[in-house]
């Protein structure tokens, strides 16, 4: 009724605009909620300075319009991980009316700990109870009226994947926005502790500047813990010296009365305080029955079996994205090969424009979007391993094999990613703690082929290795993981030296994954390809035909795409005709030399390229007219090429931007060297065979 | 005392120490693994990664019988792995 009246009273609040922030765990069910809050439709950016996703959804609840922020998954709010250091900054800077977070009923006590870090930066929080049936499973209950008493905010029981509990969910939010919450004590750290904050927060309090944006006690609290980050944000107050005395002298004294690290005990403060109220809440305990989970566990981490199943899951994949996809294939190439191209080569349009749609972007980009549907189904299936929560078991199951590769068994997740795509892949390398395995990890993913290559092994391995297409392409995959552990070993003995640190990881309940999801994130990514076809490959395409039809002498006429003789005389036979000189071991033709430069930008525009300049469409295929120019040998040698040579473009940004320029430079010309090698290898040793 | 990384499969031990930087400690606490927690070591891979489960109410009931109790009767179904290196930082004391 208060709640009702409120509203009457102020009628303008009703078209008002509030934020929302998500944080919780990882794993807990936090993109369930923010899709079944938002609809699933976001807008994706980053971090400001970092390159943490930043995930922004909107929606309406009540007439009011909600920004809805998608922080993070963290454990806590330290200055350690990037991750949690976005995800504080984000609540600092964007200051979210509401904070929801979601907690995970079945692993409750670390899900408190966060808790309790949000409560203490004094933010306005409300408690998403998520996965209670999971809890209930494992024999136990959560008092959720206890919890709220407790904490002094609003627990919402939810099971989001059942859409159970939202719509109370969004009705406690508008709730929440009435009601002025008073910063209080949460952890009492005791006495000693206890005092010497108090000393900080006294000074952080004269600054009204400072003690206005954060919360003072907050403040005081992570400076004891020596975070970097806020030591950072107090420097411009004219009380930061004394600030940062004060702290310094509390620290050692600390470090003296407590014996043992401050920072230490306060993070052991919380945890503590965080299994004293799980204690409290938890209801009828019984013993815990063996659940599914622990029965697939048994197969999926057993020492023999476990890797055997690894191989079949990701065999299955493959086979997935092949053979289900093919179909969808067939019809994409038919839309554009015949229809299209026979559409416009009929049409009465003037003979360049016609070039130019029909010769350049049809052929460059249909050549492309052909094997969309077989990237779409790759990624669908890999979202469905992450999701069910299998990888972490595979990160398991291979520690031992990687660690003496000089890896660790976390980084066969960023592995499997890439083969999905290596931009994801390499930002999935943040998870690893030791940052010389991450490195190492991020260097060598490039390898890892991606889908953005497959598109060119087909159409080679179409042509020349007809009826062994499938072991042909799946060398190929093969060859790339062969090298990355060769490298990763090297880099590690020469470049990376020293012992890993490690790592630690949690593994979570597996859980039938919500189609909705799966599909969200297939169609994410997929996204991402099909925007890469409508811009960069676009614009390559568009390049390639350009430097076709012009040359040093001038404009040389659309005829150059049909007649190989003129093509010569282009730009692109100039650059070609360079290459084909440093690939004369291998004895491409210099069209491919060419196609190979423009699959820098990224290793689609190769097939592209290729069909353009080999003057494919109509009724001519690209396979077909690849049969007489190279010998299996040479064809082989090229897919080889086009496995190593180079990161596309979007990998060197995303390499850069994880590790710096420097990195992205050594990958790039490590790579280029080393496809070099390799294809004038396979070329040396098939002649030593025999082969031609 | 002996490494986790020795201990063997099934049983439960005690931390007595975590012999870590600073970081990694800390990211330890927070996952529950810190001097006086108690672990069940729940699979081993011979000289690789260790499985455990974090037994809950060790804090209020440090005695080992009612660690036993704590554990069997624990609601925290959820797992961590930590690798051999890391396991080989982290003393412990084997309580069955």
């Amino acid at each position: 009724m208060l709640f009702l009246a409120v509203k009457n009273q102020n009628p303008q609040k009703l078209s008002r605009k509030i934020k929302i922030a998500l944080a919780g765990n990882p794993n807990v069910g936090k993109s369930v909620i923010f899709n079944e809050l938002t609809g699933g439709k976001a807008w994706v950016g980053n971090w400001p300075g970092t390159t943490v996703e930043k995930k922004v959804g909107k929606t309406k609840i009540d007439g009011y319009e909600v920004e809805v922020l998608d922080l993070p998954g963290i454990y806590s709010l330290t200055a350690y991980s990037l991750d949690e250091l976005a995800a504080r900054n984000g609540i600092v800077e964007e200051k979210p009316d509401v904070i929801i977070d979601i907690a995970n009923a079945a692993n409750f006590e670390r899900s408190l700990y966060l808790t309790i870090s949000l409560l203490e930066m004094g933010t306005n929080v409300i408690v998403a109870l998520n996965m209670i049936d999971l809890a209930e499973a494992q024999g136990y209950k959560i008092d959720a009226e206890k919890l709220s008493k407790l904490l002094g905010i609003p627990v919402v029981p939810t099971i989001a994947i059942k859409g159970y509990g939202i719509d109370e969910l969004k009705e406690t939010i508008i709730k929440s926005l009435k009601i002025k919450r008073i910063p209080e004590k949460i952890v009492d750290y005791g006495d000693f502790v206890e005092t010497e904050i108090r000393k900080i927060e006294t000074i952080i309090e004269k600054d009204s500047k400072l003690s206005k944006k954060y919360l003072p006690r907050w403040f005081a609290i992570k400076l004891l813990e020596g975070d970097k980050d806020v030591e950072k944000r107090i420097e411009k107050s004219p009380f930061a010296d004394e600030i940062l005395k004060q702290t310094q002298k509390s620290r050692k004294m600390l470090d003296q009365t407590l014996q043992k690290d401050v920072e230490e005990y306060i993070a052991e403060k919380r945890y503590e305080k965080a299994l004293e109220i799980a204690r409290e809440c938890l209801k009828t305990v019984k013993t815990k029955p063996l659940t599914l989970t622990d029965m697939i566990d048994f197969v999926t981490t057993h020492k023999v079996f476990g890797i055997p199943i690894m191989l079949t899951m990701l065999y299955i994949a493959f086979k997935f994205a092949f053979d289900v996809a093919a179909p969808l294939c067939d019809l994409i190439d038919w839309f554009f090969g015949a229809f299209l191209y026979d559409l416009v080569a009929n049409s009465t349009l003037p003979s360049i424009v016609k070039s130019f749609l029909g010769d350049g972007i049809i052929t460059g980009v249909g050549s492309i979007l052909v094997f969309l549907p077989n990237i779409a189904f790759l990624f669908l299936f890999l979202a469905f391993l992450e999701d069910i929560g299998y990888m972490t078991r595979a990160a398991f199951v291979v520690d031992k094999i990687m660690h003496k590769l000089g890896l660790t068994g976390k980084s066969i997740i960023p592995m499997i990613l890439g083969f999905g795509c290596n931009v994801p892949a390499i930002m999935a390398t943040r998870a690893i703690e030791d940052e010389n395995d991450r490195k190492v990890t991020a260097l060598v993913n490039p390898l890892m082929s991606c889908s953005a290559r497959l598109p060119v092994y087909l159409i080679l391995a179409g042509a020349f290795f007809a009826a062994y297409k499938g072991t042909a392409v799946l060398s190929m995959y093969v060859l790339g993981l062969i090298l990355a552990i060769i490298m990763a070993l090297f880099f590690r003995k020469l470049v990376f030296k020293g012992p890993s640190a490690g790592f630690v990881m949690e593994l979570p309940p597996y859980m039938m994954p919500l189609v909705k999801n799966i599909v969200i994130k297939t169609w994410e990514r997929s996204k991402r390809f099909l925007f890469k076809a409508g811009t960069v490959i676009l614009l390559a395409a568009i390049l390639v035909w350009v430097l076709s039809i012009t040359g040093p002498s001038g404009y040389i006429g659309v005829e150059a795409l049909e007649d190989p003789y003129l093509l010569e005389k282009s730009w692109v036979g100039v650059l070609g005709h360079f290459l084909e000189q440093i690939f004369s071991p291998m004895g491409w033709d210099w069209r491919a030399a060419a196609a190979l430069f423009f699959g820098f930008v990224a290793k689609e525009v190769v097939v592209a390229a290729m069909a353009m300049l080999y003057g494919a469409g109509g009724e001519e295929t690209l396979p077909g007219i690849l049969a007489g120019l190279f010998t299996p040998l040479s064809a082989y040698a090229y897919m080889a090429f086009v496995l190593i040579y180079v990161p596309c473009l979007a990998t060197l940004a995303a390499i850069r931007s994880e590790l710096g320029m420097k990195y992205a430079l050594f990958a790039l010309i490590y790579e280029i060297v080393l496809a070099y090698l390799v294809a004038v290898g396979i070329v040396f040793i098939g002649h030593l065979l025999g082969l031609s | 005392m002996i490494p986790l990384a020795f201990a063997r499969e099934g049983t439960q031990v005690k931390i007595v120490h975590v012999n870590a930087g600073k970081g990694l400690t800390r990211r330890l606490t927070e996952l529950g693994i810190f001097p006086g927690a108690i672990l069940k070591v729940v699979k081993t891979l011979g000289h690789g990664p260790v499985m455990v489960e974090i037994c809950n109410n060790q804090k209020a009931q440090p005695s080992c019988n009612s660690c036993v109790l704590g554990c069997n009767t624990s609601p925290n179904g959820w797992r961590i792995v930590l690798s051999f290196g890391m396991a080989m930082k982290i003393l412990v004391q084997e309580l069955m």
